[in-house]
């Protein structure tokens, strides 16, 4: 009942948080436009060109979007392809509001100098259902297999599946366990001491929960009061004797005294702590599982250190893909439960192909890029410094806008933040800006991280993750700030204008 | 189903529930402005209207929502990649989801964020969309038990963080939140 109780309250608390709460309805005119857009024929499809060899010339038209504008161009022509990367998203939100400001410096040992590194274009080469059955094999899932664009499933919905879908030329792919080969909820304990604890909650795996110790016996009650003696009998007459007197009648027995009251049953001991369902893996065998699982299944990249985190009900194991040694953003996820039963796994089903070794960025760099594209971090997304400016410049939305804004690069760092600006034509105004936060960055790693390009293909370009401490006055313990950075030299880079298609 | 029957029952689902919806998808749907979330309940609306005789009767909302649930991923999964282009503009440590945007809680803010993203989605389906069990299960997609242990798991992992959370010092306002 108790528990009940915490969870109703649970549910509560989370509800008051709802981010939707202020939301307005939908209007008519808003429904009437869902309705006719859904019931309108599908557009056909189209697609962009295959990955295509750009000039140098092309970065020209697009230079404001350029990724890493910043960084030198040679002088020499490039002679490797250009990365046409699809459009960033629209810039920042007119309700956006900063309220942080971030400020990059490098740390003296970050290297100055740049080097070169492979990208890798990454190759599913099955369809969906060829994919989804052939890993259905491997665990060992039977059952129906459905299909629809793009997507796969072998087995039910509320059985064993395993699922393929395909977006951007890259198959990803996952297993779920049937809900009955899951564990219970996690057991609890019984409280200590009292009444006898209540019976560990029912599951499948669960232990049953230890008997409370017995109360204490109650105190013996105080012996009942004696009784009074008899009166004694009345003297007889003189003269003739008389008749002996009779004898007095003894005094009545003492009343019982109360019987003593029972003693107080011993309180009931705090509930004992949340226990781990039974036969959870440890740490180290959920990841050798992990990582002999995979190769079962087929997967045969190289992996790296997997990392695993353990919780009540279940162990978490996240296996990295790596290449020649590099890291990359992909991971590998696997799941076990308890008695050490697989609950889930997933991935991606591809082949790094290697392309051209491109010419990378020095690490140092990588502030500038930090710096120059952004400084502001929002509610809702981070915008690049362009979109900031839009914000500034008025419009139709400016009525939205806050005033409280810092225009990069004049503040100093640390500072606070209060930067004289100068807006429109001349015009010399104070704002207060939000919290600037320092940031050394004093650590870079060679990695490979996961792009779109615009042609419809997926890669793994070589980023250079970085991270460094946070100071500042907002900063009350220690922060640490970290980001990926394509490290691929600019004049290799394009972002083209348009829509992005996946 | 008589074309003139589809569209009125389809007419009548979206002026039933897209609001619902709708509000579902503006509570999970981050970096999106109402421009956004509207072209996402289009396309959810579309799957309905080419599927509207797989609509069962008996559960149209949480049906919905399992469709939007999916459309939703999908388009996670866009953003993800968008993202990715982005890349040099994005910290790790400081994007908060559309979820964290209003929410003053921090503690259960962030316990919220540490569960997995497959069990939270329980707890807020019955938090934030009232879903009882049954439609739960409609929604995910899965059998009443399974949703029903999926919830279980996000109560008992939220309340666990929540103790830790109590255990340890809170972090200040206006640090970034981690991914």
């Amino acid at each position: 009942m108790e528990r009940h109780q915490e969870d109703d309250e649970l549910v509560s608390r989370v509800a008051s948080l709802d981010p939707a709460a202020g939301v307005a309805p939908l209007s008519d005119g808003a429904m009437t436009r869902v309705i006719r857009k859904a019931m309108a024929p599908p557009p056909k499809s189209w697609s962009w060109g295959r990955f295509r060899l750009a000039t140098a010339g092309a970065l020209v038209g697009s230079s404001a979007l350029v990724i890493a504008g910043i960084i030198g161009i040679d002088a020499a022509a490039p002679s490797l392809p250009v990365l046409a990367l699809g459009a960033p998203p629209a810039s920042a939100k007119a309700t956006m509001i900063p309220y942080l400001n971030y400020q990059f410096s490098a740390d003296a040992s970050l290297p100055t100098t740049g080097g070169s590194a492979t990208a890798f274009q990454l190759d599913s080469s099955q369809d969906p259902v060829a994919a989804a059955t052939s890993l259905a094999k491997g665990f060992n899932v039977s059952g129906a297999v459905t299909s629809s664009d793009g997507y796969a499933q072998v087995g039910s919905s509320d059985g064993a599946n395993v699922t393929a879908s395909s977006t951007n030329g890259l198959m990803s792919w996952s297993y779920s366990a049937a809900p009955s080969d899951f564990t219970g909820v996690a057991c609890t304990t019984s409280p200590v001491g009292g009444n006898t604890g209540p019976t560990g909650n029912t599951g499948p795996s669960c232990d049953t929960g230890s008997t409370g110790t017995t109360g204490s016996t109650g105190t013996t009650g105080s012996t009942g009061d004696t009784g009074s003696t008899g009166n004694t009998g009345t003297t007889g007459p003189t003269g003739t004797s008389g008749p002996t007197g009779t004898t007095g009648t003894a005094g009545p027995t003492g009343i019982t005294g109360p019987t003593g009251i029972t003693g107080p049953t011993g309180i009931t001991g705090p509930t004992g702590n949340t226990g781990p369902v039974a036969g959870l893996p440890t740490s180290a065998q959920a990841a050798q599982d992990a990582v002999s699982l995979l190769g079962s299944i087929g997967i045969t990249s190289d992996l790296g250190t997997p990392q695993v985190s353990s919780y009540n009900t279940e162990v978490d194991v996240s296996v990295p893909m790596v290449i020649d040694g590099v890291t990359t953003d992909q991971s590998y996820s696997v799941v076990y439960g308890a008695n050490d039963v697989l609950e889930s796994a997933s991935g991606i089903l591809a082949t790094p192909n290697p392309a051209a070794a491109y010419p990378t960025i020095a690490p140092s760099d990588v502030v500038n890029i930090l710096t120059q594209d952004h400084g502001f971090v929002y509610y809702g997304g981070l915008a690049p410094m362009a979109g900031v400016s839009s914000l500034m410049s008025g419009g139709p939305d400016s009525s939205a806008r806050t005033s409280s804004l810092t225009v990069s690069g004049s503040a100093e760092s640390g500072s606070g933040g209060i930067t004289p600006t100068t807006i429109g034509s001349g015009v010399t105004t104070t704002t207060e800006g939000p919290p600037v936060v320092d940031v050394d960055i004093n650590s870079a790693t060679m990695q490979l991280g996961t792009y779109a390009l615009k042609d419809g293909s997926t890669w793994l370009l070589p980023t250079w993750a970085v991270s460094g401490p946070e100071s500042g006055t907002t900063i009350t313990m220690p922060e640490s700030y970290s980001a990926d950075v394509l490290a691929v030299d600019s004049q290799y880079v394009q972002v083209a204008p348009g829509p992005i298609v996946f | 189903m008589a074309s003139a029957d589809r569209e009125e029952r389809f007419n009548r689902l979206v002026r039933e529930h897209g609001d619902a919806v709708h509000r579902y998808l503006r509570r999970r749907y981050r970096g999106g402005d109402g421009t956004d979330v509207e072209d996402l309940l289009a396309d959810v609306m579309m799957v309905v209207w080419r599927r509207l005789d797989d609509v069962p009767s008996d559960a149209e909302a949480p049906w919905l929502f399992g469709v939007a649930r999916r459309r939703l991923s999908n388009a996670r999964t866009r953003q993800t990649r968008r993202d990715r282009i982005m890349a040099p503009m994005r910290p790790k440590s400081a994007s908060p989801p559309a979820e964290d945007v209003a929410i003053a809680d921090l503690s259960l803010r962030e316990a919220l964020a540490r569960i997995p993203e497959k069990e939270r989605e329980a707890l807020t389906l019955t938090a934030w969309e009232g879903l009882g069990p049954e439609e739960l299960a409609v929604a995910l997609g899965v059998s009443v038990n399974a949703a029903a242990i999926r919830l279980s798991k996000a109560k008992t992992k939220l309340l666990g963080f929540l103790e830790e959370d109590v255990e340890e010092s809170s972090p200040p306002i206006a640090t970034p939140m981690q991914p």
